[in-house]
């Protein structure tokens, strides 16, 4: 999925997969933060954007 | 008689742009159509073929229309702007078949008690400057279906004399109007109309829509819609294909609602509320389709749905004609 | 007459006079020398009427969702597009293996008839091409499942399959979203791409649903392409690349650029392996079944 939005143009960034679960509180708040730091480097997303007029 | 020369076509359209929304038809990639006149080099006009893959009917009925805007937080909910679409419009280029389609629309929108508002300020100020049509096509049979390909009822009527050159002339006090505007543009002329090639395919619906209000459970529907796969193509090249549906589209606090074209060919067309779907299955669906724009129209309003310009036939990928299925349907023997 | 015709006839009469079969799926000549138009033939005047020449281009086999129900047996003509079809057809248990005597055509290539019809009604200036886009790169002209065959066995043509998906990949993703979205813009939402598609065969899809409804209904670029990327996504692993949804798609958008991408994926990731050759328990789709040693780079 990622690979095929990656083809389509969209920023690897935007889109990440990871496995955690519900026990693991520490690797969920350790990817949220690592995510986010990821999405505000490629900066405000004007992709994929539900252009109303 | 005054023309309009093929060189000059560009710029009477941007006149003609300066106060009004045009359409003309147009090129865009693989696709033709009836689109807005923006003077953009990459895109060709498309007056050297016979006609365009998709019908003028987005004009007035555009494929998305915005209807209203709104807020809605917590029960509360405002309407905050409707949308407007008045202004002149003008479209250049239309053929007799595809305006015949137009006066179809007119007569499911503007008639028999409820005018439709969004459709009305599309239509209402509408100039219309149609094109004669002295060459139809191999799968053309407009004339079988009652449309006047040569004389068409429009503001301004042109003929193309040869490589574009557009024999001009105005039928109305609005095409008076757009004449005058072009006045600088236009160029009298000793003009030889061309003749008129003859139509080859052709078709007697005399009678069908009666013949077809006993045949709705007739197996042959079965046959007939064998091959159809229920995409939808057909419905939406269609010029008077009309159905649409109203949806809405929320963003948290607020959204939008907006009509779009739907398809009889869809399976949740016809789905009720509570789940209960009449048209479960092709063969139905197929024969909606077909009885309205064969019966049901000409029942209700006393005029063709086909309008015969064949885009159904050539663009259908499973290769349905809408003039075998009105042969077949011809040969079929009822009891009276 | 072509030889193939003649045996086509022979056989489909044969089939259905001594009971083997109630219907025979084939195509028949329409009112025009492209047309060859799809037909259910029941009888012998249907079977006189049957054709197989250059202008069958169309997947037979998305059309047996139309007889899922019924436990009537079906002869169907197939290509070597149409035969992976079927194989995805009863691997999707839509129909079983038992209720179909397939007649394979080894197929040279076929001509798209809408071109035809396109430029002689004076549509389109374009000339129709001598073979279908869909047919250029085949690697399977000859049916993997066949009761019986027609025609001599073919050559598979040149491999370029993946020549425009590369061409793809070496744009900037900047490009490559402007190039989609402006495809995206002439899509009309007809589904004629998810009809045809043997692959689309839910009782229900997920585009039907209204409640709730997944992607919106309106035309705008970014819907049509969610619509494309969500049914793009359905049908990966189990794309026979038969090309059936470029071809129908009136708007000529390049949908096989979609659908090889991911069809090169998953044989890189899950693979090797292409879809619909093959019935076999280890030939099920990768994305239809779990294995421990699947790729789990997300873990």
């Amino acid at each position: 999925m990622k690979s095929f939005l990656q083809y389509l143009g969209i920023e690897p960034e935007r889109y990440q997969l990871a496995w955690i679960s519900g026990s693991e509180g520490q690797k969920f708040a350790d990817i949220m933060t690592h995510v986010v730091a990821e999405v505000k480097k490629v900066g405000p997303n004007r992709k994929l954007r539900e252009e109303h007029e | 008689m005054k023309v309009l020369p093929s060189d000059k076509i560009r710029e009477a359209l941007n006149i003609l742009a300066g106060e009004a929304e045009v359409y003309a038809p147009l090129v865009n990639g693989d696709v033709s159509g009836y689109f807005k006149w923006a003077d953009n080099p990459a895109e060709e006009l498309a007056l050297d073929v016979l006609n365009t893959y998709m019908s003028p009917k987005n004009i007035v009925m555009p494929q998305t229309e915005n209807m209203y805007d709104f807020e809605a937080r917590g029960k509360e909910a405002q309407v905050i702007r409707v949308t407007n679409a008045e202004g002149p419009r003008v479209i250049f280029g239309i053929k007799g078949c595809d305006l015949q389609a137009l006066h179809a629309l007119d007569l499911a929108f503007l008639t028999k008690g409820f005018e439709d508002e969004f459709y009305k300020t599309r239509r209402k100020d509408l100039a219309i400057i149609a094109r004669a049509c002295y060459q139809p096509g191999p799968a053309c049979f407009c004339e079988s279906m009652g449309v006047d390909r040569l004389n068409p009822q429009a503001d301004v009527v042109i003929h193309d004399l040869g490589q574009q050159d557009f024999a001009w002339e105005a039928k109305t006090p609005k095409g008076e109007e757009i004449t005058s505007k072009l006045q600088g543009i236009l160029v009298e002329k000793d003009v030889k109309l061309p003749q008129a090639a003859e139509q080859q395919r052709k078709v007697d619906i005399t009678g069908l829509s009666e013949k077809l209000a006993g045949m709705f459970e007739n197996p042959v529907w079965d046959e007939l819609s064998s091959r159809c796969m229920n995409c939808g193509v057909c419905t939406y090249v269609c010029p008077t294909c009309y159905c649409f549906d109203i949806q809405v589209s929320n963003r948290g606090e607020a959204g939008n609602r907006f009509r779009c074209w739907d398809s009889c060919m869809y399976r949740e067309y016809t789905q009720m509320a509570g789940g209960h779907n009449p048209r479960d299955y092709k063969k139905e669906r197929f024969r909606n389709r077909f009885l309205h724009k064969l019966q049901f129209f000409n029942e209700r309003y006393g005029a063709n749905l086909c309008i015969g310009c064949g885009r159904c036939v050539i663009l259908c990928p499973n290769e349905v004609n809408i003039l075998e299925v009105i042969n077949k349907l011809k040969e079929v023997q009822v009891d009276a | 007459m072509s030889d193939n015709t003649t045996k086509a006839r022979e056989i489909a009469k044969k089939l259905l006079q001594d009971g083997t079969v109630a219907m025979v799926l084939g195509w028949e000549k329409g009112d025009q020398p492209y047309v060859s138009a799809p037909a259910v033939v029941r009888d012998d005047a249907g079977a006189d009427r049957l054709v197989v020449d250059e202008f069958c281009i169309h997947d037979l086999a998305a059309l047996l969702t139309d007889y899922r129900d019924s436990s009537d047996k079906i002869a169907i003509f197939a290509k070597g597009c149409d035969a992976r079809a079927i194989v995805r057809m009863i691997q999707d248990r839509v129909i079983t293996r038992d209720r179909l005597y397939i007649i394979g055509i080894n197929c040279p290539g076929m001509k798209d008839p809408n071109e035809y019809a396109r430029a002689e009604s004076g549509l389109s200036k374009a000339k129709p091409a001598d073979k279908a886009a869909k047919c250029q790169s085949c690697q399977y002209p000859n049916p993997v499942i066949y009761d019986e065959i027609l025609g001599e066995a073919q050559q598979p043509g040149a491999d370029q399959r993946f020549a425009e998906v590369e061409k793809i990949e070496s744009m900037s993703a900047d490009e490559r979203y402007d190039f989609f979205i402006k495809e995206f813009s002439k899509c009309i939402r007809c589904y004629a791409c998810r009809n045809a598609c043997a692959a689309c065969n839910c009782r229900t899809c997920i585009f039907d649903e209204t409640k709730p409804q997944w992607v919106g209904r309106s035309t705008d670029p970014v819907n049509n392409l969610l619509y494309q990327i969500v049914r793009t996504m359905h049908v990966a692993g189990r794309c026979i690349e038969c090309g059936e949804c470029e071809r129908v798609c009136p708007a000529g958008i390049p949908l096989m650029l979609l659908n090889r991408k991911l069809i090169q994926d998953v044989d890189r990731l899950f693979g090797p392996y292409q879809a619909g050759l093959s019935l076999d328990d280890d030939a099920i789709p990768p994305l239809s079944r779990y294995r421990v040693d699947d790729p789990d780079e997300f873990m």
